[in-house]
Order: C-alpha cells, then sequence, then structure tokens
C-alpha cells in the first residue's frame, strides 16, 4: 500500500513535468505541424540558465523566471533563423524532422563547450517531506505541482480568452484559412513559439530543481516521454497532452517502483510505441481522425 | 604511418555506415533514427561470437563466448542485424505511418535498446560494455603489418558494399525505392506494394550497419553503450547529406574528408583536445552544424542522386556517377520515328463499348437486374454505399461500365464523386456494396492488388514521382516483374538493365504521343501542372491498366494545355483501348470525351444520358444550378 501511494505520489510530480513539456510541444505542433527533436534542448537551457544565474542570485525563483525568458529566446532564435526557413520552402517534412535532430546535437554540444561535460548542481533549498493523504511530497514537489497547475490555468484561459488564443486556435485547426481571414500567421506562430519555451523553460526548471544535478542531455532523456504524452493525448491537443503527461508520470513511476527503476521510462515508450502502431490519433481522441480540433 | 593507417581504417567505417544509411535514407527516404542500434547489434553478436567463455577473472558477464573465428563472428553480426532490421521493419513499416511517427518509433527503437543494454549487465556487460575482444589476425605480426592488414580488409568490403549499392540505386528496384520516396500512393495504384520494397531495402541497410559495427569491434576490440548514441546516426547522416543524399559516391567522399578533418582538427583547438568527451560532443555538433547548412543551401550536396535509366545510360556507352542527366549528349536518334505516332482522328467515332454502356447503366437504373452480357462489366459497382460519421457520402450507388468504354461521373461539390472513386480504387472501404472489375469482386482488396487486374487511377493534384525523370516515372510505373527484384538490381544489374531495356521502346514512343518527348529526361518535379497530367497518362498507358478512373484531369492545368489534355484522354480511351471513368465538373469537357454521363447529387446517382438530355433533366439543374435551397424551404 505504502509502496503503491508513494510511487503514484512520485508519479503525480514527475507526470507534472511531463505535462507542462508535452503541453509545450503539444502548443507548437499544433500550429507548425511537425516534431520538434531538439524540444528537449529548450528544458536544458532553461536549467543550465538556473544555474548560470546562481553566480548572481541565489533565489531560486528568480533563477528560474530567468531560464523561462532564455528557452522562450532559444525557442523564437531557432524557429526564427533554423526551421521557418525550411518550413517555407520544403514540402518534405521529412527534412524539417532532420533538421530539428541536428539542432538538438547543437545545443547539445553548445552546452558541452559552455558547462562541460558533467554533471552540474543547482542549489535548492532543502526542503521537508510530509504527507498530503497518502502521499509523501516534499516542499518542492508541492511547489512542482502547484506551478503545473498553475501553466495549464493560464495556458487555458490566454488561448480561451485573448485574441492571440482565438488567433492561435484559428491557425492550428487551419493555417492557410486563418490567413485568408486576416489572421497574422507569422506573429501567431512566433508567439507560440514563445509560449512554447515558457512552458518548455518551465519544465525545464522544474527538471532542475526536482533532480539536482544534471547534464547536458536533461531534456533529450525527457523528449521520449513528452512525444509520448503528445502523442497518447492526441497530437495537437494541448488538454490530452497535459492529462496524458500526468498518467505517463504516474504509469512509468508505478511500473518502476515494481520492476527495475533504470526501466520505468521503456514503460512510457512501449505506451507511446503501442498507441502510435494501434491508435495513432491518440488515446483521448472521440472525433474522426482527420479533425484536429482543439479540446 | 601507423596514424594514417588507424585513420584510413575509420575511415573505412564511416563510409562502410554511411552507405548503409544512404540505402535506407537517400533511396528510400525512411528517415531511421535507430540506424546505429543495427550496428550496435552487428557489434555485440561479433564481440559475443568471438570472446572466449566469460569468467570469473575477466570480470565481465556476456551471454554465449563460442570463441568462432572472426569471419564467422562478423557474418553472425551482419545477420543479427539483419534479422533485428526484419524485426524493427515489419512492425513499424507495416503501419504506413507518417515521416513523423516513423522517426519517432526508431528513436523509441534505439533508446528502449541502450536502456535494456546499458541495464542487463548479463546480456553484453552492462554501460561497461565489452572489452578484450580478440583480434582477427594473429598476435605475431607488427602492429604496422596488422593495422596494414586490417585496412587491406575494411578497404576490401568498403568496395564492394560501395559497388552492390551503387547497383541496388541504379537498378530497377532502387528507382522503384526512389518512387516511394518521393510519393508512395503513386506507387500503389500501379500494383507495388510499397512495404515490401521498404522492408527489403531496411534489412540491406541494416546489415551493411551490422557489418560496419562488426569491424569496429574487431578494430578496436571493446563496445560499450557509450559508442552509440544518437548522434552517431546523425553525423552518418551529415555524411550522406554533404555528399548528397542518394548519391552512393557522394557520400562516400564525404565520410571520408569529414572523418579525415574531425581526426586532424582536434589538436588545433585546445579546449576539446584536453577534454575527450567533449571532443565527441564537439564534433557531432559540429557536422550538425554542417548538416543543417547544407539542407540550408545547398540541398542536393555535392554530388546529385544519379538519375536517369540504365539501360539508357549504358546504351550510350558507360555508366557515369553524379552527373546531371541532361549535360549527357542527347540521343542521336529516337528509338521510334515520330511519323510511327499514332494520327488519331478529331472527332472519332463512338466506340461499340459506348453503346453497350448506355443500355448497360439504363438497365442498371431502372432497377432491373443488369442484363448477363457474355464479358463481364470492364468495372462494375454494386450498392456502393460509404458513411463518414452521420453523414452518407455515397448512398447504394450502382453501375455499369463496360470495357472499352468512357462515362462521365459530374456532379457539384460534395456530392460524393470523388468518395466513390476513392472506394473503387480500394482507397477507401465502402460500408456496404460491392466493386467488380472484370466480374472479380475485389470489394476487399488493397489498391495494389486492384491495379493486378488492371484497375488504376489518378488524383485530384497530379502525383508524380518528382525526383525521377520523365522517362524514370514510365519505368517505375510498368509493371516489376521480375526486373525490380533486390537481389537482381545487386547481382545481376546487365540483366535488370537489359530487361529495362526492353520496356523502353514503348516507353519512347509513348512520350512522343503524349507530347513529352523534348522533356523525357528533364524531373518530373520541373514539368508544368499539364504536363505532369500528360506525363501520369503515359504511366497509365505503361503500367498496362485496362481501366483508370480519372478524378478531375483538368484541375490544376491551364486552359491552353486543356485541350491537349481533353484529345489524350480521348487517345487513352480510343487508341489505348483503356476504359475509362472521368470525374470531371467542366461540363464541355466531358460532353466532348464522353457520350454517357452519370449525374450525382448528395450521394446517389440521379440522373444519366447524354450531357444535352441531362441538361434539361430536372434532377440534374437541381443538383448543379442549386434548386435545392427553395426545395428545401418547401419542406
Amino acid at each position: 500500500m505504502s509502496v503503491l501511494a508513494d510511487a503514484i505520489g512520485f508519479g503525480v510530480v514527475s507526470g507534472a513535468i511531463v505535462s507542462l513539456s508535452s503541453m509545450a510541444m503539444s502548443l507548437q505542433h499544433s500550429v507548425t505541424k511537425h516534431a520538434n527533436f531538439s524540444h528537449g534542448e529548450l528544458l536544458t537551457v532553461a536549467a543550465y540558465a538556473m544555474v548560470a544565474m546562481q553566480h548572481l542570485t541565489s533565489n531560486v525563483l528568480l533563477d528560474g523566471v530567468v531560464g523561462l525568458v532564455v528557452a522562450a529566446l532559444l525557442a523564437v532564435l531557432l524557429d526564427e533563423f533554423v526551421f521557418k526557413p525550411f518550413r517555407t520552402r520544403t514540402r518534405r517534412l521529412v527534412t524539417l524532422l532532420v533538421v530539428t535532430a541536428a539542432a538538438s546535437q547543437v545545443l547539445e554540444g553548445t552546452f558541452a563547450l559552455i558547462f562541460g561535460a558533467n554533471y552540474v548542481t543547482l542549489q535548492v533549498p532543502t526542503s521537508r517531506a510530509r504527507h498530503v493523504g497518502p502521499f509523501l511530497w516534499t516542499t518542492t514537489d508541492e511547489v512542482v505541482i502547484g506551478l503545473a497547475v498553475l501553466a495549464f490555468v493560464v495556458t487555458h484561459v490566454v488561448l480561451r480568452y485573448t485574441s492571440f488564443g482565438r488567433s492561435q486556435r484559428a491557425v492550428a485547426d487551419d493555417a492557410d484559412l486563418a490567413r485568408v481571414c486576416g489572421v497574422n500567421t507569422s506573429q501567431v506562430i512566433r508567439w507560440t513559439w514563445i509560449a512554447t519555451g515558457l512552458l518548455a523553460g518551465l519544465g525545464g526548471a522544474t527538471l532542475a530543481v526536482y533532480s539536482g544535478t544534471f547534464d547536458n542531455l536533461l531534456g533529450f532523456n525527457f523528449l521520449l516521454l513528452t512525444f509520448a504524452a503528445m502523442i497518447v493525448g492526441g497530437i495537437g491537443k494541448m488538454y490530452g497532452a497535459a492529462i496524458a503527461g500526468l498518467l505517463l508520470g504516474i504509469v512509468t513511476s508505478v511500473a518502476g517502483a515494481y520492476t527495475n527503476q533504470g526501466y520505468n521510462q521503456l514503460f512510457a515508450l512501449g505506451l507511446l510505441a503501442i498507441v502510435v502502431l494501434v491508435r495513432p490519433s491518440g488515446l483521448f481522441n472521440t472525433r474522426a481522425a482527420d479533425t484536429r480540433a482543439f479540446g | 604511418m601507423e596514424f594514417t593507417l588507424v585513420i584510413l581504417t575509420f575511415v573505412g567505417f564511416q563510409i562502410i555506415l554511411s552507405l548503409g544509411l544512404n540505402l535506407q535514407w537517400g533511396i528510400a527516404g525512411m528517415l531511421n533514427l535507430a540506424y546505429i542500434g543495427f550496428m550496435a547489434a552487428g557489434a555485440y553478436v561479433t564481440a559475443v561470437l568471438v570472446l572466449p567463455k566469460a569468467t570469473l577473472a575477466s570480470g565481465t558477464n556476456y551471454v554465449l563466448g563460442l570463441q568462432w573465428p572472426f569471419w564467422a563472428g562478423m557474418l553472425g553480426g551482419i545477420v543479427a542485424a539483419g534479422i533485428l532490421a526484419l524485426v524493427v521493419g515489419f512492425v513499424v513499416l507495416g503501419r504506413r505511418l507518417e515521416a513523423e511517427y516513423f522517426a519517432i518509433l526508431s528513436l523509441v527503437v534505439v533508446i528502449a535498446m541502450t536502456t535494456v543494454l546499458s541495464e542487463q549487465a548479463g546480456l553484453f556487460n552492462g554501460v561497461e560494455g565489452l572489452i578484450n575482444i580478440p583480434q582477427p589476425f594473429g598476435q605475431s605480426l607488427s602492429s604496422t603489418s596488422y593495422g596494414a592488414l586490417f585496412l587491406l580488409l575494411v578497404a576490401a568490403l568498403a568496395v564492394i558494399v560501395f559497388i552492390l549499392a551503387q547497383r541496388v540505386q541504379r537498378s530497377p528496384f532502387g528507382r522503384l525505392g526512389r518512387a516511394i520516396r518521393e510519393d508512395e500512393t503513386a506507387v500503389q495504384v500501379f500494383g507495388k506494394d510499397p512495404f515490401r520494397a521498404k522492408l527489403k531495402i531496411f534489412v540491406l541497410g541494416g546489415m551493411v550497419a551490422g557489418l560496419a559495427g562488426s569491424l569496429t569491434v574487431l578494430y578496436v576490440g571493446a563496445f560499450a553503450p557509450a559508442s552509440w548514441a544518437v548522434g552517431e546516426t546523425i553525423f552518418a547522416l551529415s555524411c550522406i547529406m554533404v555528399g548528397g543524399s542518394g548519391n552512393m559516391l557522394g557520400g562516400a567522399l564525404a565520410s571520408a574528408v569529414i572523418v579525415t578533418l574531425f581526426v586532424q582538427v582536434p589538436s588545433l583547438i585546445h579546449i576539446a583536445a584536453s577534454n575527450p568527451e567533449i571532443l565527441a560532443e564537439v564534433q557531432v555538433m559540429a557536422t550538425a552544424i554542417l548538416l543543417i547548412a547544407v539542407m540550408r543551401w545547398r540541398p542536393d550536396g555535392l554530388l546529385r542522386e544519379p538519375a536517369g535509366s540504365v539501360a539508357k545510360l549504358e546504351r550510350r556507352g558507360g555508366l557515369m556517377t553524379g552527373l546531371r542527366r541532361s549535360s549527357l549528349e542527347p540521343a542521336a536518334v529516337p528509338a521510334v520515328p515520330r511519323a510511327t505516332v499514332p494520327v488519331v482522328p478529331v472527332v472519332p467515332a463512338v466506340p461499340a463499348g459506348v453503346v453497350r454502356a448506355v443500355t448497360a447503366v439504363e438497365a442498371g437504373a431502372n432497377g432491373a437486374a443488369p442484363a448477363a452480357s457474355a464479358e463481364p462489366a470492364a468495372l462494375e459497382v454494386r450498392g456502393i454505399t460509404k458513411r463518414f460519421g452521420g453523414v452518407t457520402a455515397v448512398d447504394d450507388c450502382s453501375f455499369r461500365l463496360p470495357a472499352g468504354g468512357i462515362i462521365g461521373l459530374v456532379g457539384p461539390n460534395g456530392s460524393g464523386k470523388s468518395t466513390l472513386v476513392e472506394v473503387i480504387s480500394g482507397f477507401q472501404a465502402p460500408n456496404g456494396g460491392h466493386v467488380l472489375v472484370g466480374g472479380r469482386d475485389v470489394t476487399s482488396w488493397t489498391p495494389s492488388r486492384r491495379a493486378g487486374v488492371g484497375l488504376t487511377r489518378t488524383f485530384q493534384s497530379a502525383r508524380v514521382w518528382g525526383k525521377l525523370t520523365v522517362t524514370e516515372n514510365l519505368l517505375a510505373a510498368a509493371p516489376g516483374l521480375g526486373r525490380e527484384a533486390l537481389w537482381r538490381g545487386a547481382l545481376r544489374p546487365s540483366t535488370a538493365a537489359r530487361a529495362d531495356a526492353r520496356i523502353l521502346p514503348e516507353a519512347e514512343e509513348t512520350l512522343h504521343a503524349v507530347g513529352l518527348w523534348p522533356v523525357r529526361d528533364q524531373l518530373a518535379g520541373e514539368l508544368s501542372g499539364g504536363q505532369r497530367r500528360l506525363l501520369e497518362f503515359a504511366r497509365i498507358v505503361l503500367s498496362g491498366a485496362t481501366l483508370a478512373l480519372l478524378d478531375e484531369p483538368l484541375a490544376g492545368v491551364n486552359p491552353v494545355m486543356g485541350d491537349t489534355i481533353v484529345e489524350q484522354i480521348r487517345q487513352l480511351n480510343s487508341v489505348r483501348g483503356v476504359t475509362v471513368l472521368l470525374v470531371e465538373h467542366n461540363l464541355k469537357v466531358v460532353s466532348a470525351l464522353c457520350p454517357l454521363v452519370l449525374a450525382m447529387d448528395a450521394g446517389k446517382i440521379v440522373a444519366q444520358g447524354t450531357v444535352q438530355s441531362l441538361a434539361s433533366s430536372e434532377a440534374f439543374a437541381e443538383a448543379y444550378l442549386g434548386k435545392r435551397a427553395s426545395k428545401t424551404r418547401e419542406d
């Protein structure tokens, strides 16, 4: 009982981080319509930015904010100077996939050059664990969960009630139609990358706080889990991605607790493979596969 | 001297590795991020086959330990990589996934492999990996002569793999692979199974990777999970892209240059030289930057993919690599003189088949059982119904199309014409009813199987294989038979080329007939919309199809070209004898071509007859002129 409760509690925390990352990826995929294999590096850059910021201030919250901004900046720059030229010129999706995979390698190399190939440590305030219901959570854990919930709500409000949100959904649904209706699609794409960077940065920041030590593969190791959450939730569907992220966090944690911790990611990958092979439209998709509706 | 030998040996490894990936990515366009995993499979299996039994003293763990001779270990490694590729390919390729899902799944495969091999120390000694792998040749040799001998082995194998890959690339099988890369759906409608071709090339590429891994492990003597990260696949991909993807020589040359540079340059960069881990990162990073830059500014790489038929090249006395086809001298004499191109009367007599068609359709439409004719109809549609959710797109449609006939299918947007074509061609499964081709019930058949009984189709947007030349498009559409076998392309290239050459006269005659002769050596992707349509018709002729569904063939064609297209459809039907179902909006076109027209509205066939007779029909006018609105109000 206690093993299960602990595993679930642990899974909720890691699931919250996966959700942040997969919401970000889902948002980006919904408008650009291609997978980004360098998504993990958006998480990593936020984590490294926090480590760098610690030389200036020990305020983790402030470090985190800087991490988010850096991730958003990287997202915009990546798209503007690397992805966009290919997106507008090539008709072959696979070209873009190669480019994003190559960009991932470039960023990993850059991190290694700047911060070294070894593990770095992020100083975080020690926090005591306490029981919340059946779960054993530290203050850090609670903050991580709280931030994920907050990010989810904010994203929902922005998408639902702001003019950017309306345009974003329009572009996600049909970019050409949105363009002829007067939506500035390139502006929407840019802001979507910023939102993606912020969410992924938050994911990276919480992951860094949660892990304490990490290397330049921090985000890459999280990439497939993120893909898994996005695909299980239904590609381009932000709410599905968020729920699937939480679910995958719990599934991997519980499965890992009863088998081998080293294998816990394999369960998520297995689920990803099964969903892709059997039901590529995602688990939570109730409509026909060809409608990429929001929600 | 010794250092040079080492560099050259590593160059050899990378060349072999790049060649295998160039088969998968360059020819068939599969973005396999797990590629390095097949190299690892070859390396591990070779290692445990040649290693002695694991002992406590050695401090390592692994299965097997058979102490086989090195060549048996190599064979084992190649076979193991091939089996792994077969299993992975069978599962992943079988589902016809989008490129994106395929790439993600391949990443899943390689990460899962790394995880399992790192965790299961009993398999291949976990993260620490295998060490002390016996050297292939005796210990008695001096290190220089050992290095030279090993280099000789690697060089010989690299040359063999290169020749093999080169042959595959230029063979009819390679052309089929490239066609699949360009447009898989268009391959299906000519009766070829993309899955089998992709699986073959996937396994072949995997085996080449296995060979590279096997050689590496024998040379280095150690292998661990850290030596096969995803970055290595990107590295190989970069070499290919720089050299020119699909061009075996380019990929091999670029591999050689890049590896050599990487061995030499680090001594110049101090920070990298002092930290080997960072060095590896920087190397992958540098190639990744190179990769992006090449894709951005020179997408074809240094050397272009060779395009053009082997048979033609051979006939002109010599195979050229990497040269653009158009830079070669044009053939002095076309195979078929222009005079033999059939001259077709502007107004052809109505073929006998069409008269039968009129009676047949009318009989069917009156609800009476279709007249039992001596010969089965080329196409018979019986009560086809197709629903999407709550929408009935096609509602109980029946008609017969006799051999040699041409029928027009008209109707407003959303009336179900295209869905009906999708069902007849096998791209959508109907909810009810049957499709019969030449009397055979094909309702449950795949599109490529339907092509086997003579059914083909075109699409609303022309689907040509863009990076194949016009002539190659025709050769790739012609029935494969034994010509497109992988083994023949690899082992008997001249037989394959001769088989191609036998089709060439028909291809050239057809090119003259449709008016594409002047552009025969251009890439199909460079053609205009109208020319693409003509190419589609020519492909139908070459494929030997007897029944063609033409879905809005005038879409995307400029009006000037329209008359030519109409004329070519007429020829397809009356000269080539292809039975045609023509879906078209333009009534002028339909009335010029089709003595009989079916009109669809709201999923039903509401009227049939000549265009003139339909124009006076109420149902037809309603459907086309929008009286439905008023009718709905009355309801």
